[in-house]
C-alpha cells in the first residue's frame, strides 16, 4: 500500500531528429539510387538525461526548468504518451493527464458531446462522467448551452468547459502541464483551488510543470529542476524555486542567436548584440516583487547606416499573447553610422502590475516605427520575466494590474 | 465518492521496449472510447451539408448508374441472368463501405495526431473507430437496397441470415487494411495519395459492377482468389438474392486466410512503429 506512486530509474530519451526522414524516403532513395543516406553527424536531442526519482503517494511535486529542459517530455514518457529510449519506472494507480485543454474537443460536437468524448479520452469511466456531469457544468458555468456546438461559444466559455472536465478528473495520479496558464486569471484561480483542496482531502498526487512559479509554490511541498534533460536539484519547492531563479541567465549575448529568425523577420542593419536585465542595485535576475524597479539593458551594433533609431518593447501574455503593454520611443534622431555600437538603460517600474509571467519582446527600428532592424523575444530564449508574489489568498490579486479603490459604508 | 477504492490500482510499467503484438484486453478496456469516437467521427461527418445523410448513398448510386448505363450501351451481361440493378447496387453498397472505411482509418494516426501525442490510450483505438463509423454509412444503404431488392420483387429466403457473415468478412478485412495504412500513413505520407487511385482499380478488379460467374474465366480463378473482397461480394450477393451463384468455396477460405493474415501482420507492424509515429508525427 505504501509503495510509492511514481518510479523512475535512468529514464532517457533521445529524439533523432532525421530518423522520420530517413525512414520516410531512405530505403526508397536507395531503392532509386538517388541521394545519400548515410549522414555524417546524427541528429540526436537529448530530451531527457538519466532521470531517477520517486514520487510518494499524496504527494505534490512541481517540475520547473527553462523552456527544452525536457519538463513536458518527462510527463509524455511517465503518462505513456512515448517511450522512453532508455531506462524504466513504475506508474502504480490511474493516470490523468492534462497535458492541453481541451484535449479531444471537437468544435462542431455540443457541450454535452464533448464532455463524454473528452472524459472518455482522459480516461473517465463512463458510468463517472454521466455521475460528475452536471457538476461539470455548472463548474464551467454553461448550464444553458449544455446542448449548443461547441463552437459557438465564446472562447471563455470553452476553455472553462474544456477545463471543467479535467479538473472533474479525479484520478490516483493528475499529471498536469501548464495548462492552468489558459482562460481568464479567475477561473485560473478557482481551478487550483479545486486541485489543491483535493489534493489535501483525497490524498492524490500531483505531477505538475509550469513556468507559474507562484502556483508551483502553493502547490507543491517539493520541486524538481531540470536543466538539458537532467535533473539538478530535488527537493523542497522554496530552495528549488531560489536555484532555479539564481541560474537563470540575466546577461545573454545574442549577437550571434538565432540570426535566421531575427533577420528573416526584421531588416537587420542594425542588431542586437548583447542584453541584459537587473533590479535597482545592479542584481541580475529575472523575477521581481510587486513595485520593484526593473532595468533592462542592452547593447547594439549598427551594420548598415541607418537614418534614425527607435526603440519597441512588449509585454505579453506568454499564454495567450495578449499585449498588456507596450513602449514606444525614439532614440537616435540622427543617422547612426555602420560600425557605430552603443547602448541604453531603460528602467520600467512595476508599480500596480500584479504577480505574473510577462514574455518581453524588444526591437530596433527607426524613430517612426516604419522599419524595424531587429528584434529579440523567444527567439532568442528570452526567459519571461516574473512578477513574484507572496500572497496566499489566490483571489485577493487576481488579474493584470492593481486598481485603486475606496470602500465606504453607503 | 471514489469508484476505484476496492479495485486493486492499476500498475503501468514504462520501459523502452516494444511490444510485439498489440495488447487486445487493454483495447477492451477502452472500448466505450472506440465507440465514441466512432459517434464522433459519424455526427460530425454531414453536419452543415444541406443534403446531410443523403451524402452517405449518393456515391454508390452514382456509381450504379454509371454502370448501369454503361452495360446498357456494350453488349455484354455482366451479371448472367440476375437482375442488374439489384446486383451492382448489392456489390457497391459492400464495396462503399470498404472503400469508405479504409480511407477513414487510413488517416486515423495522422488525422488525430493532436491526440496521440497529448494523451495515452490504445491507438488502436483510432483505426477501429474510424471502420466502426463506415458502419453508418452502410445501414442507411442497406436500407435503399432492401427497398430496391424489394422493387424487383425479389423474395429474401433463409440465406439473407448468411449476410451479416459475409458484411463481418468485409469488417475485418477494412480494419486490417485500415491498421495497415494508417501506420503507413504516420509514416510516410505518400500512399494517401495513391489510396483513391488504387481503390478505384480495387473497385474495377472486384467483382462489383458484375458477377464473377458471367466475366472471369474459369482457369484465373486461382488469380482472382488472392483478392480478398472476391468472396464477400460474391457471397453476399448470394444470400441475398435466391438466383445468384454461390460464392466459390476454395476461393472463400483463401480469401479468409489471407483477411486474418493481413489482419495479424498489421497489428504487429502497427504495434511495432506507433511509438516511431508519436515521436515523428
Amino acid at each position: 500500500m505504501n509503495q510509492p506512486a511514481i518510479e523512475a530509474y535512468e529514464l532517457s530519451k533521445l529524439y533523432d531528429l532525421g530518423k522520420a526522414r530517413e525512414l520516410a524516403g531512405g530505403w526508397l532513395r536507395r531503392l532509386v539510387g538517388k541521394g545519400r543516406t548515410a549522414r555524417a553527424e546524427s541528429n540526436l536531442l537529448t530530451a531527457l538525461n538519466r532521470v531517477s526519482f520517486t514520487v510518494k503517494q499524496g504527494e505534490a511535486v512541481g517540475i520547473i526548468g527553462a523552456n527544452g529542459a525536457g519538463k513536458s517530455t518527462l510527463l509524455k514518457v511517465l503518462t505513456r504518451v512515448t517511450a522512453p529510449s532508455s531506462g524504466h519506472g513504475v506508474v502504480r494507480g490511474r493516470v490523468g493527464t492534462i497535458l492541453e485543454v481541451g484535449t479531444g474537443f471537437h468544435a462542431e460536437l455540443t457541450g454535452r458531446e464533448n464532455v463524454f468524448l473528452s472524459g472518455a479520452i482522459l480516461g473517465m469511466p463512463q458510468q463517472e462522467v454521466r455521475a460528475k456531469f452536471d457538476d461539470i457544468i455548472e463548474f464551467a458555468g454553461v448550464e444553458k448551452f449544455v446542448d449548443t456546438p461547441v463552437k459557438r461559444y465564446s472562447s471563455g466559455m470553452y476553455v472553462r468547459l474544456a477545463f471543467a472536465v479535467a479538473a472533474h478528473l479525479d484520478p490516483d495520479i493528475l499529471v498536469v502541464d501548464e495548462v492552468l496558464a489558459v482562460g481568464d486569471i479567475n477561473f485560473q484561480k478557482r481551478c487550483l483551488q479545486r486541485m489543491e483542496d483535493e489534493t489535501r482531502r483525497q490524498g492524490r498526487t500531483i505531477l505538475f510543470v509550469s513556468h507559474n512559479l507562484q502556483a508551483i509554490r502553493t502547490l507543491c511541498s517539493r520541486a524538481i529542476l531540470l536543466d538539458h534533460g537532467a535533473v539538478i536539484q530535488d527537493g523542497p519547492t522554496s530552495e528549488v524555486i531560489q536555484t532555479y531563479l539564481s541560474s537563470q541567465k540575466t546577461l545573454i549575448d545574442v549577437s550571434a542567436r538565432a540570426l535566421g529568425d531575427r533577420k528573416n523577420r526584421t531588416a537587420g542593419n542594425v542588431r542586437f548584440s548583447r542584453v541584459w536585465i537587473t533590479d535597482q542595485a545592479g542584481t541580475e535576475k529575472w523575477s521581481f516583487r510587486p513595485g520593484e524597479s526593473i532595468r533592462l539593458g542592452f547593447e547594439y551594433e549598427a551594420f548598415e547606416t541607418v537614418p534614425t533609431l527607435g526603440l519597441y518593447i512588449s509585454f505579453t501574455n506568454p499564454n495567450d499573447g495578449t499585449t498588456l503593454s507596450t513602449i514606444k520611443e525614439p532614440l537616435k534622431m540622427s543617422e547612426v553610422s555602420r560600425g557605430e555600437r552603443g547602448g541604453y538603460d531603460v528602467t520600467i517600474e512595476t508599480t500596480g502590475l500584479r504577480p505574473g509571467s510577462f514574455a518581453l519582446s524588444i526591437c530596433l527600428g527607426n524613430a517612426d516605427g516604419s522599419v524595424f532592424e531587429d528584434v529579440v523575444d523567444s527567439n532568442v530564449n528570452l526567459p519571461f520575466l516574473e512578477i513574484e508574489s507572496e500572497e496566499t489568498d489566490m483571489h485577493r490579486r487576481s488579474g493584470y494590474y492593481d486598481m485603486t479603490y475606496r470602500i465606504v459604508a453607503a | 465518492m471514489s469508484v476505484n477504492v476496492l479495485q486493486a490500482k492499476p500498475v503501468h510499467k514504462i520501459a523502452a521496449r516494444r511490444r510485439w503484438m498489440a495488447d487486445i484486453a487493454e483495447l477492451w478496456q477502452f472500448r466505450h472510447l472506440v465507440l465514441l469516437l466512432a459517434l464522433r467521427s459519424i455526427r460530425v461527418r454531414y453536419k452543415q451539408t444541406i443534403l446531410g445523410l443523403l451524402w452517405a448513398v449518393i456515391a454508390p448510386i452514382a456509381f450504379t448508374s454509371i454502370f448501369v448505363l454503361f452495360f446498357q450501351l456494350v453488349p455484354v451481361r455482366p451479371s448472367n441472368d440476375l437482375p442488374y440493378v439489384p446486383t451492382v447496387f448489392a456489390g457497391m453498397v459492400l464495396w462503399q463501405f470498404f472503400s469508405r472505411g479504409l480511407t477513414e482509418a487510413g488517416v486515423s494516426l495522422t488525422a488525430n495526431s493532436n491526440l496521440i501525442t497529448k494523451v495515452y490510450f490504445p491507438r488502436m483505438a483510432l483505426p477501429l473507430s474510424a471502420v466502426i463509423a463506415s458502419l453508418a454509412d452502410l445501414l442507411i444503404n442497406m436500407v435503399l437496397l432492401g427497398v430496391l431488392l424489394a422493387w424487383y420483387g425479389i423474395v429474401p429466403t433463409g440465406k439473407i441470415f448468411l449476410a451479416p457473415l459475409f458484411v463481418g468478412q468485409v469488417f475485418v478485412l477494412v480494419l486490417a487494411c485500415g491498421v495497415w495504412m494508417s501506420a503507413v500513413d504516420g509514416l510516410f505520407r505518400d500512399f494517401r495519395h495513391a489510396l483513391p487511385l488504387l481503390l478505384q482499380l480495387g473497385m474495377f478488379v472486384s467483382p462489383v459492377a458484375y458477377t464473377t460467374a458471367a466475366l472471369v474465366p474459369q482457369h484465373w480463378y486461382w488469380l482472382y482468389a488472392l483478392n480478398p473482397m472476391v468472396s464477400p461480394l460474391e457471397g453476399f450477393r448470394w444470400s441475398l438474392m435466391s438466383a445468384a451463384p454461390p460464392p466459390d468455396l476454395g476461393m472463400f477460405a483463401v480469401n479468409v486466410v489471407l483477411t486474418l493474415l493481413l489482419l495479424f501482420s498489421g497489428t504487429m507492424f502497427f504495434t511495432r512503429v506507433e511509438r516511431l509515429i508519436v515521436d515523428h508525427v
